[in-house]
């Protein structure tokens, strides 16, 4: 059975004899492999796959395989023979099957936000004095979204990079689930700030309140942003909060374009539940005003 | 005279009488079960068996009277005689009527819809059905429970999953020699990497007593009401977990015995040879 190493964010045909790897990062590697009309999935944290490297050649040919293959595959490559050779590559993973209608694969991966609101704490809080603004760059950790090209763009599941904890946002009486993230809520773009797992979020916060602004945490929305890459750097759309103060909601604008940081960078990840655009927003330049609080 | 009857029967009528049974019985089976789930899909489960019930006996009634016309029954008397005997009926069966009029309020005060969670009287289970009478409720070991509803308006009942989050109590107890501090940190910790465990609200220390063996906390942790269990069968075992790692003790009852004089060990005098510390043979 041959390894193939996917290199970047894209679609790829898996073939029968084949375990394709996708290293997303630190966090997170992904296989996947076909056996005839099914495609199987799973997942391991890079962190435990230290000690199986060995394993992971460009050719992997177990002992096993080679005795039962004698009783040879059928001609789709479904057998108990390619079952085995599957579980034998790695006897910890546990692989999902989904059985397609056609045999002839095209997977599509690419990254999208996770499906709940992040509520992003920076680990040093902040304060903005009134009339003060601040340029800050949280990253949002990427799940990774399996599409069947050649099932009519069928969602097939989504990979999450990092397991993130979750937190309640709001009162006990009205509130929300949301993930949860630890950020250091940079002011610079440092070189180390990108990782392939996660999403860097421009936001440009605005007090035009009467009062001291203490960011405590954001509850960013993801589901209504873009994902764009740049050089293998993933990014989100530019975002503007305007803090009015008092019970006065804040405003969020998403600009619906790669921040200035990445002017060149492309369209990868689709929002999970894009804002409508109405008339008036088109005349604003597609400009999405959404309503948000801020902690 | 019954012969009389049979050979007045307006065969016509009879005809009218059977198709508007047969059609309207089936109308509103077809109309109460395509009402519930259209209102089920946009409101919640319960309004929609409320609906659902409501069209199906007005529908029942309504099919009813106008077959009962169409033999020619006069429905003046029919519904006094009716209010009559309902007066009797409600003298005799004052329980039954109790059950009814609880159930309205049950209904209109909305303490819980179907598929909650309640304990009642120290029975717990999810609920199936709202009815005229009682409430069904499924209990956890897979038994069958009917409430009454007056029973269920006078009692005190808890609705489990009222609100979308839940509070779990741990009850922690260490020995007297470990560090409170650190205690402190390393629960606070495990409750960071514990995945059911929510963030916020954050988890809370209270310390509880200091006890005969032990000083007792009260560890506050927040989940999801649907995860309560994983919660509680996750944490537990983590925290004994680390507590192993860090040397944290948990203790177990401890007695300590006195001759009389305070603190004063009770002599203890060895009369032979102790058992295990015998020399071997060859050596």
């Amino acid at each position: 059975m041959k390894f193939n190493v996917l290199q970047q964010w894209g679609s790829f045909s898996p073939n029968s004899n084949t375990v394709h790897k996708f290293v997303l990062s630190e966090t997170l590697t992904c296989f996947f492999t076909k056996v005839a009309n099914e495609l199987w999935v799973t997942t391991r944290k890079t962190s435990d796959a230290d000690k199986k490297t060995d394993k992971e050649q460009d050719q992997w040919t177990p002992s096993k395989q080679r005795e039962s293959a004698k009783g040879g595959a059928d001609d789709d490559g479904h057998s108990l023979a390619r079952v085995q050779e599957i579980i034998d590559f790695d006897s910890d993973l546990r692989w999902s099957r989904w059985v397609l209608r056609n045999g002839e694969m095209e997977i599509q991966l690419s990254p999208v936000f996770p499906n709940l609101p992040v509520v992003v704490k920076p680990e040093y809080q902040f304060k903005l004095i009134q009339g003060g603004s601040a340029e800050i760059y949280v990253r949002i950790p990427v799940w990774i979204q399996v599409k069947a090209l050649s099932e009519n763009d069928l969602r097939i599941t989504e990979l999450p990079s990092l397991q993130l904890s979750r937190t309640w946002f709001g009162s006990f009486l009205d509130g929300e689930i949301c993930y949860w993230f630890k950020t250091t809520a940079r002011r610079v773009l440092d070189e180390d700030i990108f990782k392939p797992h996660l999403c860097v979020c421009p936001i440009k916060v605005f007090n035009n309140s009467e009062e001291e602004l203490e960011i405590d945490k954001l509850c960013l929305r993801t589901e209504q942003l873009s994902i764009y890459i740049n050089n293998k750097s993933l990014w989100s759309d530019h975002m503007t909060i305007e803090y009015k103060g008092g019970n006065n909601f804040s405003d969020i604008i998403v600009s619906g374009k790669p921040p200035k940081e990445a002017k060149d960078a492309v369209l990868i990840g689709s929002p999970r539940n894009p804002v409508r655009k109405g008339f008036a927003q088109r005349t604003f330049r597609l400009i999405n005003e959404l309503q948000a609080k801020i902690g | 005279m019954i012969t009389d009857w049979i050979q007045n029967i307006n065969y016509e009528a009879l005809l009218r009488f059977s198709i508007i049974i047969t059609v309207g019985l089936f109308v509103v089976v077809v109309l109460r079960r395509y009402i519930r789930k259209l209102v089920t899909e946009h409101y919640t489960e319960h309004y929609g068996m409320l609906v659902s019930k409501v069209i199906y006996y007005v529908g029942i009634a309504i099919m009813f009277v106008s077959a009962l016309h169409e033999l020619g029954f006069k429905l003046g008397p029919l519904l006094g005689a009716a209010g009559v005997v309902g007066i009797a009926i409600a003298f005799a069966a004052q329980t039954t009527v109790s059950n009814l009029l609880s159930g309205f309020f049950l209904v209109a005060e909305k303490p819980f819809e179907i598929g909650d969670i309640i304990s009642v009287n120290g029975n717990v289970g999810s609920v199936l059905s709202i009815d005229a009478l009682s409430v069904k409720v499924r209990m956890f070991d897979n038994r069958y429970l009917r409430i009454p509803n007056e029973t269920l308006l006078k009692s005190e009942m808890i609705n489990v999953t009222r609100h979308p989050i839940r509070r779990v109590e741990f009850r922690i107890s260490v020995a007297y020699k470990e560090d409170m501090d650190k205690v402190r940190k390393i629960l606070f910790e495990v409750a960071d990497q514990n995945p059911v465990a929510l963030q916020e609200p954050s988890p809370a220390l209270i310390f509880d007593s200091f006890a005969s063996s032990s000083i007792d906390f009260i560890f506050n942790v927040w989940c999801i009401r649907a995860e309560f269990l994983d919660l509680r069968n996750t944490l537990y075992p983590d925290i004994k977990k680390r507590f192993d790692q860090e040397g944290i003790e948990i203790p177990f009852p401890h007695i300590s015995i006195y001759k009389g004089e305070v603190t004063e060990p009770i002599p203890i005098r060895l009369t032979g040879d102790i058992p295990g510390t015998e020399k071997p043979n060859n050596v």
